[in-house]
């Protein structure tokens, strides 16, 4: 479960995220809308303990995420917009290397080979070196080692981005039954389409404030385009 | 086009503070070495100079003695320090200051500044030459690695070949900009070091020539680099592969490659000891060599030739000293020896040289250093020219004491006592060093490698340009 | 599907608190292992320690091969003559005084002589350091001292200006620059990769990481620089079994070991406090030119510039005065020298001073007695410069790291100054039983020829150096450990963004 208390983030002068306050119950998807430099990359970093914060907390299942950095990020896993791997290594290799790092018992070969596939790396990619894959194909990896790593939570900044729609289509029914096993998602992202399709709950961010949060399931498509255009220009 | 390509890479690399933080450092470093080098260079040439004058009134002063005892008594020679030595020190601080002139024997140079250093100068001396080699090359890698990875890496070559920009048009472009840069730093300690040289009032007309072509070098020598660092940058995926190609390439070729083809020489070309070189001339002093007999056999043979000549039975009978006579032909068979067993030393160190010189196709700072050293007047060649000067002295004073000897002892031999002028009719020791010529025909290997290092430095970089991949 | 995706909220599966290390260095080996700059590197390394060592070992055979043939042939000569001695009828005229005749005082101890050597010492090996400079043998005779110490060992000049490629070069120079290459992205070349966000949102602290990274380089680096000397020593044949030897090379080793944590702390703190791989590689070559190359030039500037070397060439000014003056008192000094020394008076025939021999020695004997203030002031001078710089050491581990390493090869110069010194005392020896000899006028027998002085070097015990090196290696431990504290403190503040 993830949860943010009056969380901020100034760099300098310059606020990033305004006391921000949210809470990702087990089984929801929140989705995180809003326009580029709005502050979503910053939120997500704030739950990873990547950057320090200025004011507030932020919690992974109750626990402070500075104060444990660790322990929290044993309970969470994170795609970022643009998963690197270690290029001198397979994608096999590198699936081994975060698993074992996540502090999980290592899994056999016949099981990263299961994850790979399950996640849509073409046959015979597994095993060759990162540095001749496509971006989708490194994202797909780090897909793989997120779920691998069966975290409480999950952290998604723009995780589809480069995925081709089959991907694109897979990733987001893996997600629902992340969901339904009871995972708590907050996945930044600028597919509005995907956000109602997928997510449980959706936010619109802008200049680093939540202006609007809402249930998925109660606005259609058109609506939802329709609101975001609203809130980004007034 | 170009023109704004240039000034942008100029402003850009000014607004580094690294830049310009190691550009302050290195002009710094530059003036300091110039300055240390100008005053060892006012102080060694006076105390030379002095020391020179001393020994020649000390000949002068002698009271009227034997001529044997005189050229016994003998007289030094002391190297004297270029004027360009200010710039380039060279072997100088690891070759003898003075050797002693006397009969019979031809005396090793003497006293090498370095044995009187402490271990620390082993790592290098401060001279503008030791700057100009090893620093500006790491400056031109810290200012041409990132010049087009940088770009790369951040996308703006992605942008700048959408746009249309020419590749070569931006190779020329960046290698511009950069020497601009390096301009900032090298043309005022060029006026820097011209200055030095002029106040040190030495003959201009000797030394601003020679100056001029040491520049001519280290252009060619700057080219090189530069051409190869922005070709390294043009082919690099990201800086950092860039530079720490570029850098790997510095500490290789200008850091292990010096030692490691010197090892190479030595092994190749090996240096005699002391031990064997002085054994090996004493043998041949006492016991002959090619065909020639040894010293007691050939001053017998001596005799009897005298005899002849005059007609006579025996010595006291000569017209002339017969012990005059005997020194000289002693003088002339040692000098045969000396000849060519220090022939054969100096054409060992000269094979040395040229295995040092050939390989600086793969690390240029081999032909650039003798180039240099070569120009300042303080490479072994100088040295060498000047040994076999005082040598040559040593010859006309211990022949005209025989000579005179010869002339006037008859009867009384080592008894005979010359008058307090015959010091006089031995002109003073004067030496001129090579000419510009001479030194350019001796290093003109090394020259022509700077070249076709320049060469293959901008035909790697249009080479790596006309490839350009953003 | 959902197999592998089950998280059991209610139960709180119990994880391992921790990575294991073993993980975290088989990965890190893994990733250094396929990257083609260590290949390069220490492929580069390695072939360069095996060549140094090579031309250590050659250039120490090839000085005691010298000094073994100069000795061999002194010998020699010394067995030919007694056996000469042996056939010439006891009463035979004596000899001329410059005959080439073993009964000559003058031929044996003016004009033939005797060498003093010196012995390559037990790890010469690892250091060229001074001695290509200093001569490892003299030829003693009865002539003047400096004449003696004027003679070189003959080089090339701009081999002495290179330098040699010697294990003590390789360590202090290109040791850190490995460290460098292998260590400069550590950190920022995976931030720059991406992969650092990757890690740093596993339960795994950075510096947990990063010391793995450090310990697997240190690892490869350390069985580089110190295995491969270790066992290039035991092949090169160093007298390892030899008393104190072994300690002198374990220290030798340790003082590696002490000068690679602290490039190793250098690299670290570098990677914790200079963001981008590429300004990380420009500090750590900036380092790197500053403790190798920059201060050391600068020691020595300053050193000379406050203790200048004194001029030789007034040196042989003044010798040449004190020559002068002997020899204008040659008379008066030889009759002093008889009223010093009644013992010689009985059979000098010579003593009215006529003859050359006896003058001369006399002369040579006056002259050394009148430099040795001037000497020993220059020398004075010279040590004071030497002290200056071995306090200005401490501004430069690399020159620090030098000395040590120097003189725990025993080629830094001190071994040599002793030696020197011991020649000297040898020389005078000799000059004043040559000058007996002389001034008795008797021919010499096989008996004299034997008695004269030979010369030894009192060698000192190999580990007599361990005190002289003490403070230095001390001062290197201090930096190795203020260095890794820095970079320690360092690393706790280090983020992934
Ligand atoms: N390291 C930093 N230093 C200074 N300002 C920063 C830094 N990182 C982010 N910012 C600023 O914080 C604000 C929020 O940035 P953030 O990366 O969170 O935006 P985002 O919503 O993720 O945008 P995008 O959709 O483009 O990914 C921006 O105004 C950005 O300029
Ligand atoms: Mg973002």
């Amino acid at each position: 479960m993830l949860e943010a208390a009056a969380l901020s983030k100034s760099f300098g002068d310059h606020v990033a995220l305004h006391p921000l306050t949210l809470r990702v119950a087990p089984g929801e998807i929140l989705c995180l809308l809003g326009a580029n430099g709005a502050g979503k990359t910053t939120t997500i970093n704030l739950f990873l303990d990547f950057i320090p914060r200025s004011g507030g907390r932020a919690l992974v299942d109750g626990l402070d995420v500075a104060a444990e950095p660790l322990e929290t990020k044993r309970r969470l896993a994170y795609i970022p917009e643009q998963v690197q791997l270690y290029r001198t290594l397979t994608g096999v290799e590198n699936l081994d290397y975060f698993q074992r790092l996540s502090g999980r018992p290592p899994l056999d070969r016949a099981a990263l080979l299961a994850l790979c596939d399950r996640v849509g790396l073409p046959a015979g990619a597994a095993d060759r070196r990162v540095s001749t894959y496509s971006k989708g194909m490194r994202q797909k990896v780090g897909i793989a080692i997120a779920i691998a790593k069966e975290a409480r939570a999950l952290l998604l900044d723009e995780p589809t981005s480069g995925l081709d729609p089959q991907a694109s289509n897979e990733f987001s029914a893996l997600l629902a039954v992340l969901r339904d096993d009871g995972v708590a998602i907050l996945m930044a992202t600028h597919d509005l389409f995907r956000a109602r399709e997928t997510g449980t709950h959706i936010a619109i961010m802008k200049h680093g404030r939540m202006v609007d949060r809402f249930a998925a399931a109660d606005i259609g498509h058109a609506d939802l385009e329709r609101l975001y255009l609203d809130h980004m220009r007034n | 086009m170009l023109a704004t390509i240039v000034r942008k890479e100029f402003t850009e690399m000014l607004r580094d503070g690294r830049v310009r933080l190691a550009a302050v450092a290195l002009l710094a470093l530059l003036a300091g070495a110039l300055l240390h080098g100008r005053a060892q260079t006012r102080a060694l040439v006076a105390e030379r100079a002095a020391a020179q004058a001393a020994t020649r009134a000390d000949w002068l002063a002698q009271p009227a003695k034997n001529p044997h005892s005189a050229a016994h008594y003998g007289i030094y020679a002391f190297k004297p320090r270029a004027t360009l030595a200010t710039l380039d020190d060279g072997v100088d601080p690891y070759v003898g200051v003075l050797t002693w002139l006397e009969a019979h024997k031809r005396n090793e140079f003497a006293y090498r500044p370095a044995q009187d250093a402490t271990g620390a100068q082993r790592a290098g001396a401060l001279t503008a030459a030791v700057t100009l080699q090893l620093l500006v090359p790491l400056l031109i890698v810290l200012l041409a690695a990132g010049a087009f990875a940088t770009e790369r890496e951040h996308g703006t070559l992605r942008q700048l070949l959408a746009l249309g920009v020419r590749a070569r048009t931006l190779g020329a472009g960046k290698a511009f900009g950069v020497a601009a840069a390096l301009g900032v730093v090298l043309v005022p300690a060029t006026v820097l070091g011209v200055a030095a040289i002029v106040g040190l009032g030495g003959d201009t007309a000797h030394d601003l020539p020679r100056a001029g072509m040491m520049v001519v070098g280290y252009l060619l020598y700057f080219a090189a680099w530069l051409g190869v660092v922005l070709a390294i940058s043009a082919r690099a995926r990201t800086a950092r592969v860039a530079l720490a190609g570029a850098l790997g390439l510095w500490m290789l070729t200008t850091v292990l490659a010096p030692r490691l083809v010197t090892e190479l020489a030595r092994a190749l070309r090996p240096t005699p000891s002391a031990a064997a070189f002085t054994a090996a001339i004493r043998s041949d002093l006492e016991q002959g060599f090619d065909g020639h007999a040894g010293q007691a056999e050939a001053m017998e043979a001596f005799r009897r030739r005298v005899l002849a000549q005059y007609r006579v039975d025996s010595v006291s009978q000569l017209p002339v000293s017969f012990a005059g006579l005997e020194l000289e032909e002693g003088e002339r068979i040692g000098n045969l020896v000396y000849d060519r067993h220090h022939a054969r030393l100096w054409d060992r160190f000269a094979a040395q040289e040229r295995v040092r010189t050939a390989s600086a196709v793969v690390a240029p700072v081999l032909a650039m250093r003798a180039l240099s050293m070569g120009l300042s007047g303080t490479d072994v060649a100088h040295h060498r020219a000047f040994a076999e000067a005082a040598e040559g002295y040593r010859r006309t004073l211990v022949t005209a004491m025989n000579a005179d000897m010869t002339r006037n002892a008859r009867g009384t031999d080592f008894d005979y006592k010359a008058d307090r002028s015959l010091w006089g009719t031995v002109g003073a020791f004067d030496y001129d060093g090579p000419s510009l010529g001479a030194t350019l025909t001796e290093h003109a290997g090394a020259l022509a490698i700077l070249g076709a290092w320049a060469v293959g430095g901008v035909l790697l970089l249009t080479g790596a340009v006309a490839r350009l991949r953003p | 599907m959902t197999t592998l995706a089950t998280p059991q909220v209610a139960t709180r599966v119990p994880q391992p608190r921790t990575v294991p290390l073993a993980t975290l260095l088989a990965h890190e080996w893994r990733l250094l292992v396929r990257d083609r700059l260590l290949h390069v590197a220490a492929s580069c390394f390695i072939v360069v320690v095996v060549l140094a060592l090579a031309a250590g070992v050659r250039w120490s055979r090839a000085q005691q091969a010298t000094v073994d043939r100069l000795r061999r042939a002194d010998a020699d000569q010394l067995v030919a003559w007694q056996r000469a001695l042996d056939t010439i009828p006891a009463d035979a005229p004596p000899p001329e005084a410059f005959a080439r005749d073993p009964r000559s005082a003058f031929h044996v101890g003016a004009r033939v002589g005797r060498v003093a050597g010196l012995d390559q010492p037990p790890l010469g090996v690892l250091a060229v350091g001074q001695s290509d400079l200093q001569p490892s043998y003299y030829k003693v005779t009865t002539g003047p001292r400096q004449a003696m110490l004027m003679n070189d060992e003959i080089e090339n000049p701009v081999a002495l200006l290179t330098g040699r490629l010697d294990l003590t070069f390789v360590i202090v120079a290109l040791l850190p620059l490995l460290i460098g290459a292998l260590s400069y992205g550590m950190l920022a070349g995976e931030r720059e990769d991406g992969t650092l966000a990757l890690v740093a949102s596993q339960p795994v602290t950075l510096r947990r990481v990063l010391l793995a990274k450090v310990a697997v380089r240190a690892a490869i680096v350390l069985a580089v620089a110190i295995g491969l000397v270790a066992i290039g020593l035991v092949v090169a044949g160093a007298p390892l079994a030899a008393p104190g030897v072994a300690t002198v090379a374990a220290t030798w080793l340790l003082t590696v070991l002490v000068y690679a944590a602290f490039w190793f702390a250098i690299a670290l703190l570098v990677a914790v406090l200079v963001r981008g791989a590429a300004a990380g590689a420009l500090t750590l070559a900036t380092v790197w030119l500053l403790s190798v190359i920059v201060v050391p030039v600068l020691v020595n500037v300053v050193a000379q510039a406050r203790h200048p070397a004194p001029s030789r060439t007034a040196l042989i000014a003044e010798s040449r005065a004190a020559a002068a003056a002997a020899n204008a008192r040659a008379d008066t000094l030889l009759r002093k020298f008889l009223f010093d020394h009644p013992e010689m008076r009985a059979g000098a025939s010579v003593a009215s001073g006529k003859d050359f021999v006896t003058r001369s020695l006399t002369v040579q004997f006056e002259v050394d007695t009148a430099m040795a203030p001037s000497l020993a002031a220059f020398d004075a001078r010279l040590r004071a410069q030497q002290a200056l710089v071995d306090r200005a050491r401490l501004a430069s581990p690399s020159l620090l790291a030098q000395g040590v390493l120097e003189s725990l090869a025993g080629t830094d110069g001190d071994r040599w100054r002793r030696f020197r010194d011991s020649t000297i005392a040898y020389h005078r020896r000799w000059r004043d039983a040559i000058m007996a000899q002389a001034v008795r006028g008797e021919p010499l027998t096989a008996a004299m020829l034997g008695a004269l002085p030979t010369f030894a070097f009192g060698e000192a015990p190999a580990d007599a150096v361990l005190p002289r090196v003490g403070g230095a290696l001390a001062v290197l431990v201090v930096l190795a450990v203020l260095a890794w504290s820095g970079a320690l403190v360092a690393i706790g503040r280090v983020r992934a963004a």
